[in-house]
């Protein structure tokens, strides 16, 4: 027998189980939300001339590709409750809820349209989440409440949704688990001295992301316009004390000069002021985005951590923040100031993490551990330490070589 | 030309007929020339209906299809398919993109919209009926060999992920030094040249004094960093320099090294003589906090250009700095300099505070990993691209996340920037599962919508062959330009700037445009 449970269909999770059907295994993937595809299903593609390496695609493409492989069975909307450890073999019990939307779903959204839910209770998958199926919240619908409401079955095209749809709890006997639950979003809004939540033209690195994801382009939250100049603030709630988390997320300086490059490619007029402490562009040539920034005459590099964003005249925001050398400090107006938002591992103080044995440190990472290795579990992706899509992927496909032969491995 | 073409036209379920009137649709598709079959379906990416209309194809004996619907990504391939299993040829289904092209954009006006639907039904009729039926080829690999160049840390994982697969791996190494990994090593060799395509490479080597050929199916770049060539202004007037790893043996197990011990970037701060300053940055963090635990009162600066301590590493910057380690950050102006009167003061231009400083030391160690100076050696025998600071540049993801642009060819650990054993390992493993998965098949494919060269209008003025950024064409026997199709990705820059036009791109030929573009425009121009 050789079946491995993945939890979590991110990244990490999606790339151990295409590595590991094509090494023979089968794969049960249990993913939480209602589509595969993690947090990458948020973000936007930020080649608009020329491909950037986001590695955003390889996600979504990842992800059609584990839901059209025999070898894996994909359970969304599911949970794993409990994991026992049998001789060398985990006994896992698994609930998966309703979808009520079945196969069928072409993803027309007019189901969408005519749910009478304030907020709605049927919902495209997020992103770009795979399979492009419509969901249900049984909790909001009000075919479950007294009002028996069937509209979006009615007005569907190809009968696709299905209030007969019950929960399912399974029983599945594998060899080994990996564990991949991922990663949020840091709150950009506990740092309130750079006016997120407070000041409407402040966004977070991920509201900007979605909404170039959406539209296309970024505009003003506050008036609808197209933003003329903006700054872009580096290691907002990571390398901080204060509020957010004290390491590096590693990635941040990454999407933060692509996007800043994509920016500048949607409108080569913007003016982009990039506020950095120390600019750390893993995986990439070192020096390309200064020089980069060099070529281009609207782009200014500033090592400077502002100090605090507040409104001024006709609705421009100032950045106040001290010079090169500390010893001037000044106020820049912009009409957009996008902050760049770290990351914090989820799931690794969750039940079946303890079920488990995964231990994890003071940050919520869970480090790898050969002991733990040695019993059949796989601490995978970001959950370990910060890393990008890109290394989350390679590091899933060697660890998939290690639960495939565990032997050659050890030697 | 005989030609039967069937026309499907999908409802894209019930929002094309709120703008259009089908059956005038219809009617303009059964009236046409060359139509044998018109089929409405409400949802062609419907798994049902497209096994259906392709059955209503083969009953009416339709050689040809021309689809309206939408632009969906993923319901061409599933097309596609559908028909080439029912025998006919993917190339000759055309999809036009009805909803969004007309439905979406002229939704307010009726009239206009219908028009323009009939006018891009009828071009695409008109392309439909010149498409010839294009085969993609099939080759199989001569041999089964995956070749791995470099025989360190990442090397030897993709010779043993690669091995799996069951191909043959061979590790070609600069160096002398011999490891245990699956397969043949060649020890004092390297690659200097290459030719062929992915999945037929030949590559020429020079192994010692001789020079030999060796064929394979695909390539590992595991070259790794430089650290071994340490050289610059700085390495070459200190005499107690060290790299960082010795300094971090030397902490662990003696002798002590000399303090004050300063730390630096790289031997080469000016950047004049080496491409790169990259920097071992949580190595030499770690190795400075190693040495404050073990002898606190040693006086230890780190100066540098750029502190990327990442991820969790910033937490050891953090300690260092807490422990006392004076972190020196300087900037591309304000380099740092060997004191002229005394050898054992460095002086630096501290960028945060502007002041010059004079630090006197007696070990001065580097934490650098330069790039490898054989990485153009490489790239330019294997003819792919190199990042500005001396690294392989990696291909795009959507490739896979350790590819080149040339297919067939991995590219893994430092050879792209220097990183930590545990990743570079990783990377390595994955490099040699992607190689050995794809020499396993044994067969490649090409062809398809690719480039082809009317030779009577062929002058042999060679811009194709200069201009092409995949090295296709090329002067064949006749004195005529020739295109070696498995390298043609069917780009169309040699179709584009041919002065004689006498390359056409398949599937894209002038006459196919020319006629689809006539009709569009009505008449001609």
């Amino acid at each position: 027998m050789n079946n491995v449970l993945v939890v979590g269909g991110g990244p990490a999770g999606l790339a151990a189980a295409k590595s590991l059907t094509d090494r023979g295994s089968e794969v049960i993937l249990v993913e939480k939300t209602e589509s595969l595809g993690g947090m990458a299903r948020h973000w936007t593609c930020k080649g608009l001339v020329e491909c950037r390496n986001c590695g955003v695609c390889y996600v979504v493409d990842r992800a059609n590709e584990v839901l059209k492989d025999p070898s894996v069975e994909t359970l969304l909307l599911s949970e794993v409750i409990s994991a026992n450890e049998e001789g060398g073999s985990f006994a896992v019990r698994i609930k998966s809820s309703p979808r009520y939307v079945n196969d069928d779903c072409i993803g027309c959204g007019k189901c969408v349209e005519v749910c009478p839910v304030k907020g709605k209770a049927i919902f495209p998958p997020s992103g770009n989440g795979q399979p492009r199926l419509h969901w249900i919240d049984r909790s909001k619908c009000l075919h479950f409440k007294k009002a028996k409401c069937d509209r979006c079955a009615s007005v569907c095209p190809t009968k696709a949704v299905d209030y007969e749809d019950r929960a399912r709890k399974l029983t599945r006997k594998v060899s080994a688990v990996v564990y991949a639950t991922g990663i949020q979003a840091v709150e950009a809004c506990e740092t309130t001295r750079l006016g997120c939540g407070v000041l409407q033209d402040v966004i977070s690195s991920v509201d900007a992301e979605k909404m170039l994801g959406e539209k296309g382009r970024l505009t003003r939250p506050s008036d609808g316009k197209p933003p003329k100049k903006i700054a872009v603030v580096q290691c907002v709630g990571s390398r901080t004390v204060k509020n957010g988390v004290e390491y590096c997320s590693k990635f941040c300086c990454k999407y933060a000069t692509k996007i800043s490059q994509l920016l500048l490619d949607l409108d080569p007029e913007v003016n982009l002021d990039f506020y950095f402490m120390d600019l750390r562009t893993l995986y990439e040539p070192q020096d390309e985005f200064k020089t980069w920034a060099k070529g281009k005459k609207t782009v200014k590099l500033i090592r400077s951590m502002p100090a605090s964003v507040s409104l001024g005249a006709d609705g421009k925001l100032l950045v106040r923040s001290s010079g090169d050398t500390d010893l001037e400090i000044k106020e820049e107006p912009y009409d957009l100031v996008m902050l760049s938002v770290g990351m914090k591992p989820v799931g690794a103080s969750e039940e079946l993490a303890r079920l488990l044995g995964i231990k994890p440190d003071s940050y919520g990472f869970a480090k790898r551990d050969e002991q733990l290795e040695m019993r059949g579990i796989f601490v995978a992706g970001a959950l370990a330490e910060p890393m990008d899509i890109e290394e989350a992927s390679v590091r899933a496909m060697a660890l998939a070589r290690r639960i495939a032969r565990p032997k050659e491995a050890k030697a | 030309m005989k030609a039967a073409i069937q026309v499907v036209i999908c409802k894209c379920c019930t929002d094309v007929p709120l703008v259009l009137d089908l059956s005038r649709l219809e009617k303009l598709a059964s009236d046409s020339d060359n139509v044998v079959s018109v089929a409405v379906v409400n949802a062609v990416c419907d798994g049902k209906e497209l096994a259906g209309i392709v059955k209503n194809a083969v009953e009416k004996e339709a050689d040809r299809a021309v689809v309206l619907a939408c632009h969906k990504k993923d319901f061409s391939p599933a097309l596609a398919k559908a028909y080439k299993r029912a025998g006919i040829n993917e190339f000759l289904v055309e999809i036009v993109n009805l909803r969004e092209e007309v439905v979406v954009p002229i939704k307010d006006d009726k009239e206009r919209a219908q028009a323009k639907a009939e006018t891009i039904l009828n071009a695409a009729l008109a392309r439909a009926r010149m498409l010839t039926p294009l085969e993609r080829k099939k080759e199989d690999m001569r041999t089964r060999n995956v070749v791995i160049i470099g025989a360190g840390v990442t090397g030897q994982a993709a010779a043993g992920a690669a091995s799996e697969s069951g191909v043959h791996t061979i590790i070609i190494e600069k160096s002398t030094r011999t490891v245990k990994a699956p397969g043949i090593i060649m020890s004092r060799s390297q690659v200097v040249g290459a030719k062929g395509y992915s999945g037929n490479y030949e590559l020429e080597i020079q192994a010692g004094e001789k020079s030999e050929t060796l064929e394979c199916a695909a390539i590992v770049i595991a070259s790794g960093g430089g650290w071994t060539h340490l050289k610059g202004p700085l390495a070459k007037s200190v005499k107690d320099s060290i790299p960082l790893y010795e300094l971090f043996l030397r902490v662990r197990s003696g002798p002590a090294p000399k303090g004050p011990i300063v730390v630096i970037d790289t031997p080469d701060p000016a950047g004049k003589t080496m491409k790169t300053q990259d920097y071992a940055w949580a190595a030499a963090l770690e190795t400075v906090i190693d040495l404050k635990k073990r002898s606190p009162e040693t006086v230890v600066y780190v100066v540098f250009q750029e502190m990327r301590a990442f991820g969790v590493s910033e937490l050891d910057y953090k300690l260092a700095a807490e422990m006392g380690v004076k972190f020196v950050r300087y900037d591309k102006g304000g380099f740092p300099k060997i004191d002229q009167k005394d050898p054992h003061k460095i002086v630096v231009k501290d960028a945060s505070q502007g002041d010059v400083l004079s630090v006197p030391f007696g070990t001065l160690a580097f934490a650098s990993i330069p790039m490898n100076e054989s990485n153009q050696v490489i790239a330019d025998a294997l003819r792919i691209p190199m990042a500005q600071d001396g690294g392989i540049r990696r291909g795009s993801l959507q490739r896979g996340p350790v590819s080149t642009p040339r297919p067939g060819i991995f590219v893994c650990g430092s050879a792209l920037f220097p990183k930590p054993r545990e990743v570079a390992r990783a990377e390595g493993e994955a490099a040699g599962s992607l190689a050995g998965e794809y020499v396993k098949g044994g067969v490649i494919e090409f062809g398809g919508s690719v480039a082809q060269v009317t030779a009577e209008k062929c002058s042999a003025c060679l811009t194709c062959v200069r201009t092409c950024p995949y090295e296709a064409p090329f002067i064949g026997a006749a004195s005529k330009a020739e295109i070696r199709t498995q390298l043609c990705q069917g780009c169309g820059v040699c179709a584009g700037i041919c002065p004689s036009k006498a390359i056409d791109i398949l599937h894209y030929t002038d006459d196919q445009v020319m006629e689809q573009t006539r009709v569009i425009l009505g008449g001609d121009f």
